[in-house]
């Protein structure tokens, strides 16, 4: 016998992502502060070691050792700018699992074709292609200090990334909202027919 | 809306409440409310013939257009 899944309503997928959402948000959100923080202060350190390795994520501490020390501070700077440029997005994407972690909470609900929900997606849509923009932006002018990097047979050319998915996804969702929008006017056209 | 439902010079015609229209017709009070106040988009036909059996009128005699 297969159980009916519910999608939407109490106790239903969307309920449940709703809940998902909030943690992912509040996970996102602190550890982006503590790994800003930690880059700053890396940064700022007297040491070279803390300079290197304080401001790197965990994974590229190993990769770092096995570099000269000219590579350690490009590559070190590198990950500072990117961090430092991905506050924008970072802040943007952190307004965009909020809102759509409201979303499915009118979902869970059984608040479905309102205008909130419509205003929502619109909005979601317009920050997600935002914050791609300023994601492309942040790795491009991060990525202008790897073209001093001296690595034998490799030569780095910074390019800003106009072909990315993000875009067409993002047009995608305002699509969405509009047939939300039209369901919207179907709703209230079939709950006033008496 | 031009079109314009005369549904409460006919309840008072007839000396009929709200109550017991609806429960004639088979409509709830809510919903005759939206008609009687002028919010409703469309009616469908058994709902007017309802009305109009209900309170031995024509169609004519509580739709109304206006432009």
């Amino acid at each position: 016998m297969i159980k009916k899944i519910n999608l939407v309503g109490e106790k239903s997928v969307s309920s449940f992502i709703h809940n998902l959402l909030m943690i992912i948000l509040i996970a996102t959100v602190f550890t982006y502060s503590v790994m800003l923080i930690m880059t700053i202060c890396g940064y700022t350190s007297v040491t070279s070691n803390k300079y290197t390795f304080i401001s790197c994520p965990a994974g590229a501490n190993l990769a770092l050792l096995e570099l000269s020390d000219i590579n350690k501070n490009i590559l070190t700077k590198y990950v500072f700018r990117l961090t430092m440029y991905y506050v924008p997005s970072a802040i943007i994407d952190s307004i965009l699992i909020y809102n759509v972690s409201m979303l499915f909470e009118n979902f869970s609900l059984n608040k479905i074709f309102i205008m909130e929900n419509f205003r929502k997606i619109r909005l979601i849509s317009i920050l997600f292609i935002v914050s791609t923009i300023l994601e492309n932006i942040a790795v491009y002018f991060a990525a202008k200090e790897l073209i001093n990097l001296k690595i034998t047979g490799m030569q780095f050319i910074p390019k800003f990334n106009l072909m990315d998915s993000n875009y067409i996804y993002g047009l995608i969702i305002i699509v969405v909202s509009e047939i939300f929008r039209r369901a919207m006017e179907l709703k209230e056209d079939q709950e006033l027919t008496i | 809306m031009a079109i314009i439902l005369r549904l409460d010079r006919m309840m008072a015609d007839r000396k009929i409440s709200l109550n017991e229209l609806a429960n004639k017709v088979g409509i709830t009070i809510s919903n005759l409310s939206i008609l009687k106040t002028g919010k409703a988009k469309a009616i469908r036909f058994s709902t007017l013939e309802a009305i109009c059996r209900e309170l031995k009128c024509q169609p004519g005699d509580i739709l109304e257009y206006e432009e």
